[in-house]
């Protein structure tokens, strides 16, 4: 019996015990910008938690972790080519805010040059709206929005980044 | 029973004073002594008993408690088998303090959806936190939101196998190895540094997949050896020789925590030429021809490298023994495999940390098991299984494969069967138990790879 009441005296003790010390935030902030198909996002940032099946494809939900130029973006979903070697796909949503769309716009123009129309139907196929698309060396990046983007008074569905890496020559067309 | 609360009440007070607050922190409830001392802190009206299941209790209590300095005003709290299991409470604002005080003590939270929910898998317990009737998500979150808190206890246990993490020295690699097998008009067995891997009888088989850490040796030099057997046709009938297109594909994967990337470490063909073969008289097709066609059987190795494995199973040191130099090797063996048998059906806990934990050992060390929740994770899914036994098996016409030095030995059925030769069945499937055993320098037998 003795034994069990120094048990029990002790156990209080922690449950109230002062705060512990505090760890150090490890997790940084993903530069989407800068990721090209080489990027194995994990292994630069080993503190981010994916979510999703080894050399198949990810996603990463934690908006405060990632943005894409200047943007906080969210719901970003990766897709890594057959080989499970290289990204093919980053796939991520912009914030429901015209003037912070139009500025991302405007950096991509100065980063790309004007933008096309989507004509190889890279990303029309997959999501409904008006699809801009500029050409990189390395990658088309398509902006997705809704058909009524520039004259709704509120956005009701977060337009959309996808960039679709792809061998240098392939943009050319 | 009054004395134990007594001196609970007493050593709360005592540290309640110290810290110099009398608030009950919710965030430092992690075993059901505690929870006993708050409820004696509280008075009968402010505890209600919901229902009592058979061995479940379910309680909600009201008094003066936070959360991580939030006030809260009530929790609910789930118990089973007198252990904590759940815990639920609302906190009416300070969504944004909650949140970072977790991550201060706990780390970046892991957020598994678009919404803002957040989890962290500690120790003692994972705790969940979501914010309610919210529109916006993290970037915005302030102190104005209210959170829910859900708390899911561990029950840490204390024990060989729980500890093992602290006997596996720290590594800087960490990666899973996997192969990948397709084989077409033949069975075979695979092979990985003479541990037999999969032993598959039926024909045209796409993707069985092994998970081959454990059987890896330290460095870089390792084989895999393919076995072509006759097995069994489409059908599953029997053949007596090896049928022409009997050919096996074998591609390795590397793969890493740490990296998002697979890679291929190997991928071959058991030695084959393309060959035409005429099926009727007007048509013909080319078919991948087995070098071994006709024979009764036929071995094929395949040396590779792997990164530089950075551990030597403990088992190594343990198998001094020539399991075929003794007499009644089988026999021994299979009363080894009767105890386990008999720990599982007892779900005698300290008969089963004391048989699998030379094999616990081996696989942690093969799988890089090194933080503490690893070893809580070990033991709770030996302990799940065990309750979720229906049987454990133990075929009676078995026959003991040696590896080739003789250290190492397990049981398989004496003719193919699907089912191992020692398995645990549960409602929905088996779990194998056909682990190979060693025999150490007294003559013991031990569990020792899976």
């Amino acid at each position: 019996m003795k034994k069990k009441l120094v048990l029990y005296l002790l156990f209080p003790i922690s449950f109230v015990a002062c705060d512990n010390p505090a760890p150090e935030k490890k997790t940084e902030k993903i530069h989407l910008e800068k990721v090209n198909s080489n990027t194995d996002i994990l292994a630069e940032n080993p503190e981010i938690k994916l979510v999703g099946s080894r050399g198949f494809s990810y996603d990463f939900n934690d908006e405060r972790f990632m943005q894409f130029y200047d943007l906080p973006v969210k719901n970003l979903h990766i897709s890594i080519v057959d080989d499970q070697q290289h990204i093919q796909r980053l796939a991520m949503d912009l914030p429901k805010d015209k003037e912070a769309v139009n500025t991302l716009k405007t950096q991509l123009n100065k980063a790309y040059g004007q933008p096309g129309e989507d004509a190889g139907n890279d990303f029309s196929a997959f999501e409904e709206g008006d699809v801009l698309v500029w050409k990189g060396k390395d990658r088309l990046i398509a902006m997705i929005t809704s058909k009524d983007f520039a004259t709704a008074a509120k956005i009701e569905k977060a337009p959309k980044i996808d960039i679709l890496f792809v061998k240098p020559e392939e943009t050319n067309n | 029973m009054n004395k134990l609360y007594t001196g609970a009440l007493l050593g709360l007070a005592i540290a309640a004073s110290s810290c110099g607050s009398k608030k009950i922190k919710i965030e430092s409830i992690n075993n059901r002594q505690q929870l006993d001392s708050v409820i004696a802190l509280l008075p009968k009206t402010q505890v209600k008993v919901d229902s009592i299941p058979v061995r479940v209790l379910y309680m909600h209590l009201k008094g003066d408690f936070t959360f991580y300095g939030q006030p809260v005003k009530e929790f609910s709290i789930q118990t089973k088998d007198e252990q904590l299991q759940a815990c639920t409470f609302d906190i009416e604002k300070g969504a944004s303090d909650v949140l970072q005080q977790l991550e201060n003590e706990n780390g970046t939270g892991f957020k598994e959806y678009s919404n803002p929910i957040l989890s962290w898998s500690t120790l003692p317990k994972k705790i969940q936190f979501s914010v309610q009737d919210f529109d916006g998500d993290l970037l915005t979150l302030s102190n104005k939101e209210k959170a829910a808190i859900s708390l899911y206890f561990n029950n840490p246990v204390n024990n060989r196998i729980t500890n093992i993490y602290k006997e596996i020295p720290p590594v800087t690699t960490t990666n899973d190895y996997q192969l990948e097998v397709d084989n077409s008009e033949c069975g075979y067995r695979l092979y990985v540094n003479d541990f037999l891997v999969i032993d598959h009888a039926g024909a045209r088989t796409l993707g069985v997949t092994a998970d081959i850490n454990p059987y890896l040796v330290k460095g870089k030099q390792q084989k895999v050896t393919v076995e072509l057997l006759p097995g069994n046709d489409y059908d599953g009938n029997p053949r007596n020789r090896l049928h022409l297109e009997s050919v096996v594909h074998v591609a390795l994967k590397k793969s890493s925590k740490r990296s998002m990337f697979s890679s291929v470490v190997f991928d071959f063909r058991t030695p084959n030429a393309d060959s035409m073969v005429r099926e009727d008289a007007h048509s013909s097709r080319y078919i991948r021809a087995s070098k071994f066609y006709g024979q009764l059987s036929a071995k094929v190795d395949h040396p590779f490298e792997t990164d530089a494995v950075p551990y030597e199973l403990p088992c190594y040191a343990a198998a001094v023994t020539d399991i075929r130099t003794i007499p009644d090797a089988k026999e021994k063996i299979l009363a080894h495999y009767r105890k386990l048998q008999q720990a599982y059906l007892e779900k005698d806990s300290l008969q089963l940390e004391k048989l699998l934990y030379p094999l616990e050992k081996n696989l942690q060390t093969a799988w890089y098991w090194s933080k503490p929740i690893d070893g809580q994770t070990r033991w709770t899914n030996i302990m799940d299984k065990a309750r979720e036994a229906r049987d454990v098996k133990l075929e009676e016409n078995v026959v003991l494969y040696t590896t080739p030095d003789g250290h190492f030995a397990k049981l398989l059925p004496a003719v193919y069967n699907k089912n191992p030769a020692f398995y645990l069945s549960k409602e929905d499937g088996f779990y194998p138990l056909d682990y190979y055993v060693n025999i150490d320098k007294n003559g013991d037998v031990q569990f020792a790879i899976d």
